[in-house]
């Protein structure tokens, strides 16, 4: 490769790492200023000290530039935060990278832009946490390499053909016991073997084999490196909590942009029992986060303060484990599937006894964490419509479910229209309110199968005199979840069946990859839960495990089904599986790179580790291994063998099984060490391309090289023996040269009588031959 | 050969280390996971130096190949022959130093140079071949090697070194000038008396030989097809010289606390008598007696030719001076040896006291009178009369 091409790349790939390490840091940073900054600085350097070398600073400049910017960063970290002053660091190396980005590029001043660079990625490191960290530092790396090693191999050869320095020093006077004069010194200049010109892109291979080593080593060392035993919430405080668009009061109208975001709320796993395997619902989860109970003048609310108890841990019947990890969000509540138990004591859940929500604590909410929880509500892969409860409720509590809300006067009924469409829906179906499952079940189909009402998010024109929910069941029936939910509770309640609405998320992206499904915002959703006493279960419903069951939750989402094409969920083209693997990718990044812990390395690590060599040394030195071992072994043929061997050990039939045996061995060896010598054989020839030329070509073949070194050069038509001679007579003019002059003619000789004589030289004469060539060949390349 | 391996953290491995201890201690204070991956991260290529360079310098051999003769005018050029004896990886960044000293009396702790040539591939059985270049100014008997093969492959980190202990020796034959047409002349003056000197021009001469155009000769002479291809002036030579053997004494005195100067004229005095040894040696049937006075006494005589020439050569390279203050006799001892026929040169790196050496050779009674005796004083600059460059 050409001299300047090298370094034209060594320039561009420090500029590339320049830039990449800022872009990290301004990630960090979220500043776009110190990028742009960069950027220009590093294409007018470029421009300016490299390409056109019309300006630069000196060593002396530069150095007070630099102590300058030290100092001032200094003055100001003083004013600063603790975050800022990791930033001003940051900031700091970039102005120092300014500074020798317009001094003279060495490649002393290339190690300092990289180191400077390196230190960058440090400090993005500390800010920025997600996989992009990750994905550019691979980049980063790999850019880096390659720059270093053309770097390092243009220096090499650099310093072989730097030209030799003499000293000037005193020719007179001088102590010549202990110097001599630097002109007797040896002059000499080392050089550098040529690069073949397909061998441009073979610096990939050993790039890529030290990337391979590397991300080896790397992934060993971070992974056995031991974490400390303590809780590292301290940082990961940082992260802000969102808002999850879900609150425990709902006024109606108000959905819409926030249900539409797809910021992700939660990550939901499910385990059969205590299995880690996890498993795909057959469909979508309902994750209830809240109830409420109370509706006035178009708002659902809770009507009672909470009361918080501990979360059971009695777990009846066969259960579904849920591994729930929660972004930061501003609401206590956690979704899962309902009812939960949990498996073992964890002081981060609490539930408020009053509507069975699971609440996170206080100090809980402001970062991700996982929590795992049990469920009875699945069965068979999917979501159970009967939740059994122990106890019934109070009749108070009763009471509130079936409240319908008075107008504004308190005495007249805002929801004529919605009780006179119930009662005639029940009707029409033949079902008697007392009948509490199927009349719930007549509505529920009513508003979801009738055709009646239509689902949509948009905003919609309403009759600002009814009650929204009177409005749309009566006059506008186009609505979202909330409008649909709301007005099964309501019809409900007016016929006299306890309801309530439950909040939370439905569904969620199911991924393939990691088996989980990711919760975003545009999944929140309202649905009804229906009281039933004991006397309205249906027989059967629920096993001997849950028999003392004295009340029932009945499901029912009463919202209208959305087309396919409309529900993102159901996207399953290449940019939703791109999604889903960015998706996963994260969670690998934040379960194994950025949340490994001490108990995460044990479980995974140290534990099947400590497994495997417990094994291995049981499996070496375990005497009731070995005696099950010996045991086998002499029920196999070979202890059979041993037996008979035993009781037979001097026998000729053994001698000479063993003398056979020993011959096959030797035969078996000595072939295959032929077969291996002539493997290689062929192997060597296929490496040199096809068979050798014949040793008296290859004699005439030396000697035209040798000539045509010199200008001696065959004319057409003419032998051999006719060109020998005439660079016989030229070499004899010579003085450098007469004394070989013979030698042409005598080795043409040698080479007719073996090619056109069918003789053979020996040693002797092949030897003659031998010297001829090589001292032709040196006395021409003027060696002698 | 003996090998001496050896590893060795570059400086940019030590800035490296630094940074990379300050992350991984600032990782585990900070207890940041992405910091102790950045950490492991950089600590790869670390690794793979290790194991590379010790891989890499493995099953490799170097051999030097170095010139049959040389003289110090004369370009030095010493292939060093790398071979890669893996049958499938391709080896990268290969150096190898050599090194370059001089036996050196006057100054033997005086380091040697070293020199490298640099391969940046080596594929799987190939031999490569590099060569470094220049001069050795001065004669004497050099040694080269150990190598020193050595690879910084990848990121200049971690040096790998491996020390061949593959030695040679040069012996570097004194510089051969040209000399003058006053040589010419001088030597017919001192020859004209006693031999006959048959001289013939070319249109009747007998073709002799080629040498190097002299100022003097006649243009018609020059030979420009052999002119053309070496690139400087080449005369036929067409006169023959019947007897024209030669007597060199030569006082190689130097004081014990030399100058440069000093230095100076022992390697011109020596570079002139090579320079008339090599003339002689050129024209068969010569005879040349050499007597050289110096830290050894060094007396030859015989017919010139190219292996009396080597041999001279390679004395003249080793040869060191005496620093006897006396003229030394054993020079005027020698011409008893030399038929008073046979002209005689004496060349000395001081001005010669003639009484002294009359009174030496009347000592040892040896006959000075009646013998064509030529002296060349070098300190006094008169060889410049003679040769140059």
């Amino acid at each position: 490769m050409r001299n300047e091409l090298v370094e034209t790349m060594i320039r561009a790939g420090i500029a590339a790492l320049i830039v990449f390490a800022t872009i990290m840091l301004a990630v960090g940073e979220r500043s776009v200023v110190l990028m742009l900054t960069t950027l220009i600085a590093v294409a007018v350097s470029i421009y300016v000290t490299d390409v056109r070398k019309v300006f630069h600073l000196t060593q002396s400049v530069a150095d007070c530039v630099a102590l300058g910017i030290v100092v001032v960063s200094a003055a100001n970290m003083l004013y600063i935060d603790r975050a800022g002053q990791i930033g001003a660091v940051g900031n700091l190396q970039s102005y120092m990278q300014y500074v020798l980005l317009f001094q003279p590029k060495t490649p002393r001043v290339y190690w300092q832009l990289g180191l400077l660079s390196l230190g960058q990625v440090a400090i993005a490191a500390t800010l920025v946490p997600g996989p992009l960290f990750g994905a550019m530092l691979f980049v980063y790396l790999l850019i880096g390499f390659v720059t270093y090693t053309l770097l390092m191999s243009h220096g090499e050869a650099s310093r072989c053909l730097a030209p030799p320095t003499r000293t000037v020093r005193p020719t007179r006077n001088v102590d010549l016991r202990t110097r001599l004069p630097a002109d007797h010194r040896p002059l000499l200049r080392g050089s550098v073997a040529a690069v073949p010109a397909g061998l441009r892109w073979g610096l990939l291979q050993p790039t890529a084999t030290m990337c391979l080593v590397t991300f080896c080593v790397a992934g060993l060392l971070f992974f056995l490196i031991p974490r400390p035993d303590r809780d590292r919430r301290s940082a990961q405080t940082d992260a802000p909590t969102r808002a999850v668009g879900f609150s425990k009061t709902i006024t109606l109208g108000e959905l819409g942009e926030v249900i539409q975001s797809p910021d992700a709320v939660m990550r939901i796993e499910f385990f059969r029992g205590l299995s880690e395997q996890a498993f795909e619902l057959a469909e979508e989860p309902l994750l209830r986060g809240s109830v409420v109970t109370r509706y006035d003048n178009g708002a659902w609310s809770q009507t009672k303060p909470e009361r918080y108890s501990e979360v059971s841990r009695e777990v009846r019947g066969p259960f579904v484990r849920q591994r729930i990890t929660v972004e930061p969000l501003d609401v206590a509540e956690l979704f899962c599937v309902n009812p939960v138990f949990t498996l073992r004591d964890d002081q981060r859940l609490q539930l408020d006894a009053s509507c069975g929500q699971l609440l996170r604590r206080e100090d809980h909410r402001a970062e991700k964490m996982t929590f795992e929880v049990a469920t009875t509500g699945i069965q068979d892969n999917s979501i159970r419509k009967y939740v059994p409860r122990t106890r019934s409720l109070q009749s108070s509590s009763q009471q509130r479910l079936v409240r319908m809300p008075k107008g504004p006067d308190g005495i007249s009924d805002p929801f004529v229209g919605l009780r006179a469409t119930s009662a005639r829906v029940l009707s029409d179906a033949g079902v008697d309110a007392s009948d509490r499952v199927a009349a719930a079940r007549a509505l529920h189909n009513y508003l979801k199968y009738s055709g009646r009402y239509t689902y949509s998010l948009e905003w919609q024109p309403r009759n600002h005199e009814l009650d929204p929910l009177e409005d749309f069941v009566t006059e506008h029936p186009v609505g979202h979840c909330e409008y649909f939910a709301g007005a099964l509770v309501l019809m409900l309640r007016s016929q006299g069946i306890p309801a309530r609405m439950a909040i939370g998320f439905k569904g969620g992206e199911w991924n393939p990859l990691g088996m989980y499904y990711q919760v975003q915002q545009l999944h929140a959703h309202a649905w009804v839960e229906v009281y039933l006493s004991s006397a309205d279960i249906p027989p059967d419903t629920f096993g001997e495990a849950e028999a003392e069951a004295e009340a029932a939750w009945f499901i029912l989402d009463p919202t209208v089904s959305v087309e396919a094409g409309d529900d993102g969920n159901q996207r399953v083209g290449l940019m939703a599986r791109v999604r889903q693997s960015i998706d996963y990718a994260q969670v690998l990044w934040s379960k194994y790179i950025v949340g490994l812990n001490f108990e995460r390395q044990n479980e995974g690590i140290y534990a099947p580790i400590r497994a495997g060599a417990l094994a291995a040394y049981d499996n070496l030195f375990g005497q009731d291994t070995w005696r099950r071992r010996m045991r086998a072994v002499s029920r196999s043929p070979v202890g059979a063998f041993w037996e008979w061997y035993r009781r037979h050990w001097f026998s000729w039939r053994g001698g000479l099984v063993a003398v056979l045996g020993s011959l096959l061995l030797a035969a078996c060896f000595l072939g295959a060490r032929w077969l291996t010598q002539i493997l290689r054989q062929w192997t060597e020839q296929l490496r040199h391309h096809g068979p050798h030329e014949p040793p008296t070509l290859e004699m005439y073949r030396r000697l035209e090289i040798a000539l045509a070194g010199q200008g001696f050069v065959r004319a057409t038509g003419q032998t051999a023996r006719e060109f020998a001679v005439d660079v016989g007579g030229h070499l004899a003019e010579s003085i450098e040269w007469n004394r070989v002059s013979h030698l042409p003619r005598r080795i043409v000789e040698s080479f007719y009588r073996v090619r056109f004589g069918g003789s053979t030289l020996d040693n002797q004469e092949a030897d003659a031959v031998e010297h001829a060539l090589c001292d032709l060949e040196r006395t021409l390349a003027g060696k002698s | 050969m003996a090998h001496k391996r050896r590893i060795r953290l570059c400086r940019e491995g030590f800035y490296n280390l630094l940074v990379l201890i300050a992350i991984i201690a600032g990782a585990t204070f900070r207890q940041l996971n992405l910091l102790i991956l950045l950490g492991t991260v950089l600590a790869g290529p670390f690794v793979f130096s290790l194991l590379y360079g010790r891989f890499a310098l493995r099953r490799v051999s170097v051999a030097r190949e170095l010139p049959q003769q040389l003289r110090a005018d004369q370009r030095l050029a010493v292939d060093v022959v790398v071979t890669n004896q893996r049958r499938w990886w391709r080896i990268w960044s290969i150096g190898v130093e050599d090194r370059v000293a001089r036996e050196d009396e006057l100054d033997p702790n005086a380091p040697p140079t070293s020199v490298g040539v640099f391969y940046p591939a080596i594929a799987a059985g190939e031999s490569k071949r590099c060569a470094y270049q220049g001069y050795l100014p001065r004669r004497g008997r050099y040694h080269f090697g150990p190598l020193l093969v050595s690879t910084r492959f990848p990121l200049g980190l971690v040096r790998h070194s491996v020390t061949i202990d593959n030695t040679q020796t040069l012996i570097v034959h004194p510089r051969i000038g040209n000399l003058t047409h006053d040589w010419s002349l001088v030597e017919r003056q001192v020859a004209g008396g006693g031999q006959a000197v048959r001289r013939r021009g070319p249109t009747e001469a007998e073709y002799y030989g080629m040498r190097d155009w002299r100022p003097g000769d006649n243009r018609r002479w020059i030979h420009w097809r052999s002119t053309a291809r070496r690139g400087s002036l080449v005369v036929r030579q067409f006169e023959e010289h019947r007897n024209r053997d030669l007597a060199l004494l030569v006082d190689l005195w130097q004081p014990p606390e030399p100058t440069v100067e000093q230095v100076e004229y022992v390697e011109t005095a020596i570079s002139f008598v090579a320079t008339l040894i090599g003339e002689a040696c050129r024209q068969a049937g010569r005879r040349l007696f050499l007597s050289l006075a110096a830290s050894t006494f060094l007396q030859r005589s015989g017919p010139t030719s190219p292996l009396f020439f080597q041999q001279q050569m390679d004395e003249l390279a080793l040869v060191a001076p005496h620093q006897d203050e006396d003229f030394p006799t054993r020079l005027v001892q020698a011409l008893s040896l030399v038929p008073s026929t046979i002209p005689t040169m004496l060349v000395s790196t001081r001005a010669i006291d003639w009484e002294r050496v009359q009174s030496t050779a009347s000592e040892y009674d040896v006959q000075l009178a009646g013998r064509h005796m030529q002296s060349v004083d070098v300190s006094d600059d008169e060889q410049t009369r003679y040769m140059h460059d």
